[in-house]
């Protein structure tokens, strides 16, 4: 029996631990399928795999090969560490060796990954010499020195690089690079399901660059494509390249056989029905497979709680620090190599990651994984599974539940991530707005001739945006040509990312010498980095002095303090302009300009484990603002009165009685004003008072308002604790569905589009009101195309919600109903009953 | 799809100058009369007009004239050969374009090409009244520029010349360009100015060297894609009257660098200079290997006028040079002048030339010791002087023992 096997007995017979296991999955073994290594590979590529002790290849990487050197386009879906990289790599170099001009691009999603991707590469081709010699490759990203960029283009022969290179850097100067168009024969995209939503669509725009490029230069390349699992690996690549695409799915490589635990917090505090935090079991977890010396990764959901859990966990271990190391984005990129490297040698047991290290980087086979936290989609959750995995024996992962509604109906019914497939990954890549973008680029790269498509675009379409950019000035035509007329540059006002490419640097002085400590994106630096936080890197803890956003650098200083801080944010919808607006049944919809208003306007000081509140501090930020457009709906006067009537209306507050304000004295001074779950003293403003078991649950007000059933809390306990035992509304319910219903129509990514509803919404004159917003600034076009088909979209959404087997809402429908709260399944419906027209209202 | 314009406006998108419609290609020309003059072609493809002046003339202060002398400019462009060859051989090129970014979608809609020719300096300017026809444009200059082996420009280098070799490879041309001899006149000016004019552009040199103003018919440079498009847009032929008459300044005064430039190349220690120029010219010649008059015009430049920064540079420069050579004292001479400006660099060379070539050992301490002293003072950052003073006390310590065992030695004898 190996350490897993016995830590995993141990536990299950522990009562502290086996009681909240509320599922164990077992997952068979697999057997290896091998092939031969082709007899046709080069005998140098032969001699390599030899001396990297290879000597069979499993089956789809055979398959891989064989389709690939016939000619086809190939999408590679196989599970983690299944060999994906060998499956293209083999086929690519095979064909460079035998083919001394040939050429091959190779995009990643981010930099981190091309860095490993490239070094993967040499080690083959170092395993033999006369191969070194023939294959020169090359990294073409913002970080390559200016110096070295012209040998890349006259003499890599395999190229890697980002789509963002792709459409700034390359394709816009593709003379300089006119050899290696000529000579491209294979394009390889990898990790191609995280080009959905808007940066799928975006991606799907340049690769139709490409290929016109490349067909310039008398080239036609030839697709080959990874993705992880989702539900549509085929039709994304299919709409990604526009070729008919053969799919390999059948992975050989072997796998050992593997455990899921679905582990729930246990309760520990009853009358508030709290649950001890997930990061506080999951320390408790990841010490026992520390000490046992299997080797875990532990994936939670934010940068902080990495550093929180790294702290956590290193001060259990202050005898062997090196043992646990932290991996997120902001860690500097030597700093990321030495800690993958440490992974694969096996010096670290236990690294805690963001979603970072989803990706295919290189980190060897872990014995066990764990989520603190259900990281949001099943896809997701089947990667971050997926980083644990052994050939042979066993190996573990462990979903920990967090308080959330979403994580506890997971727990209530774990079917759903057993049973449930993955999502779609959705590209609308004829979206007119990104279309028209692109075609501009286009135009820019090489003059359109009259009749000319672009990629699955017909001709005529392209003529007409074309025609619309002659007008307003940008292209000249005549003759039959469409020429590009602008003193202008076209792709680098288009960004492919919605995420603005800004960082700011986190510095310190050492011998008064700057010194980059860490890196963080400009929109995260208002609660990550700002005056008085403290930063948590890689363990050590720093407080920021000063934060300077135009110099794009924020002081620290590196100190032991016993606490570490929370950022306080608010957020605002502001209406800029009414567009349009209409009225439809049960109420109005509008779609117009907004401006969505975030701010860091303070923090806590919250002491290391007690998580006691030390005090509060203001911030005075600037605020960020995000211009763009939405579509919001509301519900009128008589809908309302028709919800309320038939007891399907949650959203007016309560009626604590006349006599609340006393009351509530009563109790904060009974309980010395004082939060009674975190211990913090008010400071100018008072407290909340809390129903233990929910106002709306009693039919007397005397019994709802009996002092054992009232509580002081802190605003912020106040909130986790009614996280709890929320009641569902019909409105919050519709705002769930319609985020993952819209999603679906609008073929983009959930976070492309925000939505919310508030029941007094100053957008709608103070009537109950669903908001859809563009996340992209200036927006592009989605919420408007839900103002366009809104009767389609809600009788869609009522199909959905009548069909879903639940009770009372569920993940599928209108969201989880909260562990002791009540869903909004009905309620939910009543409201897309007003929108169809199935009520007679007054 | 019939609202395209209405659907994109209605999701936001922006566009400002929408929309001023070409009029049909209604060709006016105010000034056709003086124009006709010098229109030598209409294919209605391309315009190509000639503009000729007769050999020698002013342009500016510099006189241009029919003969000329590479001399040490063959050094500077590696190519031995252009000395063999006169201003026959020569053509200076300047493009007007499109747009002032490069990229693919920038192309040239005039070129200026000027050449001595029977006695004359002629400046074509080939230019494209339809974007459409740039095949022909492109085939017309690769043909004209043929029998020429050097092309002048001024900033050729990243600008003129990539943008043209981009134009033709999106033309599917072969490119007939790249055995000639580019002499890129931004690169040599910034040899000669760098160090005194706050800029080398070509304007900038205009006023400051060659004392040319521009006349009123001048348009600045950023302005001349917008008016090609307007001109494209309205078919007015005499918007572009300005673009003309800047090409046509700037091909002469690209003419009247190069003379200036050679001029003082081939005689520099007659020609009035600036001692900052002097010096810069020094170092040119330093770097191409002739330390004789290298040597010769440090000492002649070197001046009390210069700013105290480039002063100690040119000392210790010149100093490089004696002590290659070998003329240690001159060199001694030179860098204790510049150490008297508080020149660490100057500090440790005295050190050292004291310790291992003259091996008096007092005296290379005592320099040693004044550039620890001097280190501690000089505002530099923290952990540059911590590395500086470092390796300076290191060098002590070496001196100090060398000396104890001087003593030592000389005492067991």
């Amino acid at each position: 029996m190996d350490n897993l096997e016995k830590i995993l007995h141990i536990w299950l017979t522990d009562p502290d631990i086996g009681n909240n296991v509320v599922r164990m999955e077992e997952i068979p073994p697999r057997q290896a399928v091998w092939v031969n290594i082709p007899d046709s590979l080069h005998p140098g590529l032969k001699n390599a795999l030899h001396s990297l002790k290879i000597y069979q290849l499993y089956s789809h990487q055979g398959e891989a090969y064989q389709k690939i050197i016939e000619g086809n386009h190939v999408v590679i879906v196989t599970g983690t560490a299944s060999g994906k990289t060998l499956a293209y790599n083999l086929p690519v170099l095979d064909y460079c060796l035998k083919n001394s001009s040939t050429r091959a691009l190779y995009l990643f999603p981010t930099k981190a990954l091309t860095q490993d991707q490239q070094s993967q590469m040499n080690q083959l081709l170092q395993a033999d010499t006369s191969l070194v010699q023939q294959i020169t490759l090359g990294i073409y990203d913002g970080d390559t020195p200016a110096s070295s960029r012209n040998a890349i283009r006259k003499k890599a022969r395999v190229v890697l690089t980002n789509p963002d290179m792709l459409h700034m850097g390359i394709l816009p100067h593709h003379t300089l690079w006119a050899d290696f168009f000529k000579n491209l024969q294979f394009i390889v995209i990898d990790e191609a399901h995280v080009y959905r939503g808007v940066f799928g669509s975006h991606f799907a725009n340049v690769i139709r660059r490409l290929k016109r490029i490349a067909s310039f230069y008398g080239a036609s390349p030839q697709f080959i494509l990874t993705s992880a699992t989702i539900a549509n690996p085929d039709s994304l690549a299919l709409q990604l390249i526009e070729e008919r695409i053969d799919l390999i799915n059948h992975d050989g490589s072997p796998s050992g056989p593997k455990k899921i635990l679905l582990y729930n917090p246990p309760v520990i505090q009853e009358s508030l029905g709290l649950r001890a935090s997930a990061v506080q079991e999951a320390i408790k977890i990841l010490t026992t497979l520390v000490n046992h010396n299997v080797q875990t990764i532990a994936f939670s959901r934010t940068r902080r709680t990495v550093e929180l859990m790294l702290r956590y966990l290193k001060d259990r271990f202050s005898n062997a620090p090196h043992w646990i190391e932290g991996y997120r984005s902001g860690y500097l990129p030597d700093e990321r190599r030495t800690i993958e490297a440490s992974l694969r040698k096996g010096e670290i047991r236990c690294v805690i990651s963001t979603n970072a290290l989803e990706l295919g980087i290189d980190i060897g086979s872990l014995s066990a994984s764990v989520m603190v936290g259900y990281p949001g989609s099943i896809a997701s959750t089947r990667q971050q599974m997926g980083r644990a995995g052994r050939k042979s024996s066993l190996a573990l992962s462990i979903l920990i539940a967090s308080a959330d509604p979403l994580d506890q109906y997971l727990m209530r019914f774990p079917e759903y991530i057993f049973e449930k497939s993955p999502e779609m990954a959705l590209v609308d890549p004829n979206n007119l707005l990104i279309l028209l973008q692109h075609i501009r680029c286009a135009a820019f790269e090489l003059p359109f001739q009259q009749g000319e498509g672009f990629g699955g675009v017909p001709s005529e379409m392209v003529e007409e945006i074309l025609s619309f950019l002659v007008d307003s000035g940008e292209i000249h035509s005549s003759a039959r040509r469409f020429i590009w007329m602008a003193d202008q540059y076209p792709a680098s006002q288009i960004s492919l990312r919605t995420t603005s490419p800004e960082t700011i640097q986190l510095q310190q002085f050492v011998d008064g010498k700057a010194e980059t400590v860490g890196i963080v994106d400009y929109s995260s630096a208002f609660w990550m980095a700002h005056p008085g936080a403290v930063y948590l890197h890689a363990g050590d803890t720093y407080w920021v002095k000063s934060l300077d956003l135009e110099k794009g650098i924020a002081l620290l200083e590196p100190v032991q303090l016993d606490y570490y801080t929370e950022p306080i944010q608010d957020t605002a919808v502001e209406k800029q302009s009414i567009l349009i607006n209409q009225s439809a049944t049960g109420g109005v919809k509008y779609f117009g300009e907004l401006k969505v208003i975030r701010q860091v306007t303070g923090f806590k000081k919250i002491r290391w484990y007690s998580r006691e509140n030390l005090g509060t501090e203001s911030l005075d930020l600037p605020p960020t603002t995000l211009l763009t457009v939405g579509y919001w709906r509301c519900l009128n006067k008589a809908s309302v009165e028709f919800l309320r009537k038939s007891g399907l209306w949650r959203n007016d507050p309560n009626d604590y009685g006349p006599d609340w304000g006393r009351i509530r004295d009563w109790v904060r001074k009974r309980d010395h004003y004082t939060c009674q779950l975190c211990g913090t003293v008010e400071q100018g403003k008072a407290h909340h008072v809390h129903h233990k078991i929910p106002f709306r649950q009693f039919s007397s007000l005397q019994e709802a308002n009996r002092p054992e059933n009232l509580i002081t809390l802190c605003p912020a306990c106040h909130q986790r604790v009614e996280e709890n035992l929320r009641i569902q509304s019909g409105l919050a319910g519709l705002s769930y569905l319609i985020h993952h219903v819209a999603s679906l129509f609008l073929m983009c990514d959930l976070e492309d589009i925000g939505v919310f509803s508030e029941p007094q919404c100053a957008l709608a004159d103070s009537s109950p009101t669903l908001v859809v917003y563009d996340q992209i600034p200036g927006g592009i076009g989605l919420s408007k195309k839900l103002y366009d088909i809104e009767e389609i979209l809600y009788k869609e959404a009522a199909v959905i919600v009548e069909t879903c087997p639940c009770q009372q809402g569920c993940p599928s429908c209108v969201g989880p109903a909260a562990e002791n709260g009540a869903g909004g399944k009905q309620e939910t419906l009543a409201i897309l009953n007003i929108f169809n027209g199935l009520i007679q209202l007054d | 799809m019939a609202n395209l314009r209405e659907k994109l406006h209605s999701l936001g998108y922006k566009n400002e100058n929408l929309s001023q419609k070409p009029e049909g290609n209604i060709f006016i020309d105010k000034k056709d009369g003086q124009r006709e003059e010098s229109l030598i072609q209409s294919s209605s493809k391309v315009y190509t007009f000639v503009h000729s002046v007769p050999l020698p003339f002013f342009h500016g202060d510099v006189l241009i004239e029919p003969s000329f002398s590479f001399g040490i400019l063959s050094e500077w462009v590696k190519a031995p050969e252009i000395s063999t060859l006169d201003l026959h051989d020569v053509a200076f090129v300047d493009t007007e374009t499109s747009g002032l970014v490069g990229g693919t979608g920038t192309f040239a809609f005039m070129v200026g090409i000027g050449v001595h020719r029977e006695g004359q300096f002629q400046v074509y300017q080939f230019f494209l009244p339809d974007p459409v026809e740039e095949y022909r444009l492109l085939d017309e200059i690769l043909n004209f520029l043929e029998p020429y082996r050097v092309i002048v420009t001024f900033n050729g280098k990243s600008f003129d010349l990539p943008l043209l070799q981009t134009r033709v490879i999106l033309n599917r041309m072969e490119n007939r360009m790249g055995e000639k001899i580019h002499i890129d006149l931004l690169h040599l000016a910034r040899r000669f100015w760098k160090a005194r004019l706050e800029s080398c552009s070509l304007s900038e040199l205009e006023k400051q060297i060659l004392h040319i103003t521009r006349e009123q018919e001048e348009i600045p440079g950023y302005l001349i894609p917008e008016t090609y498009f307007n001109y494209l847009k309205l078919r007015d032929f005499s918007l572009l009257d300005g673009v003309f008459y800047h090409n046509r300044v700037d091909i002469l005064s690209l003419a009247a660098l190069l003379h200036f430039m050679g001029r003082v190349l081939s005689q520099p220690q007659e020609s009035p200079l600036h001692s900052i120029d002097l010096a810069s010219i020094a170092r040119l010649y330093h770097d191409l290997g002739h330390w004789e008059t290298a040597s010769e015009l440090y000492a002649q430049s070197i001046s009390e006028d210069m700013p105290p920064d480039f002063l100690v540079k040119t000392l210790l420069k010149h100093a490089e040079i004696h002590k290659k050579q070998g003329n240690i004292s001159e060199a001694i001479a030179l860098w204790k002048k510049a150490a008297d400006y508080g020149n660490l660099e100057a500090h440790l060379e005295l050190a050292k030339i004291y310790e291992h070539t003259l091996r008096q050992l007092d005296a290379a301490l005592e320099w040693a010791n004044r550039a620890f002293h001097l280190c501690s003072t000089l505002p530099v950052p923290t952990w540059k002087r911590k590395e500086w003073l470092h390796e300076i006390s290191h060098r002590i310590e070496r001196l100090e023992e060398k000396k104890r065992k001087e003593i030592h030695g000389s005492e067991t004898i």
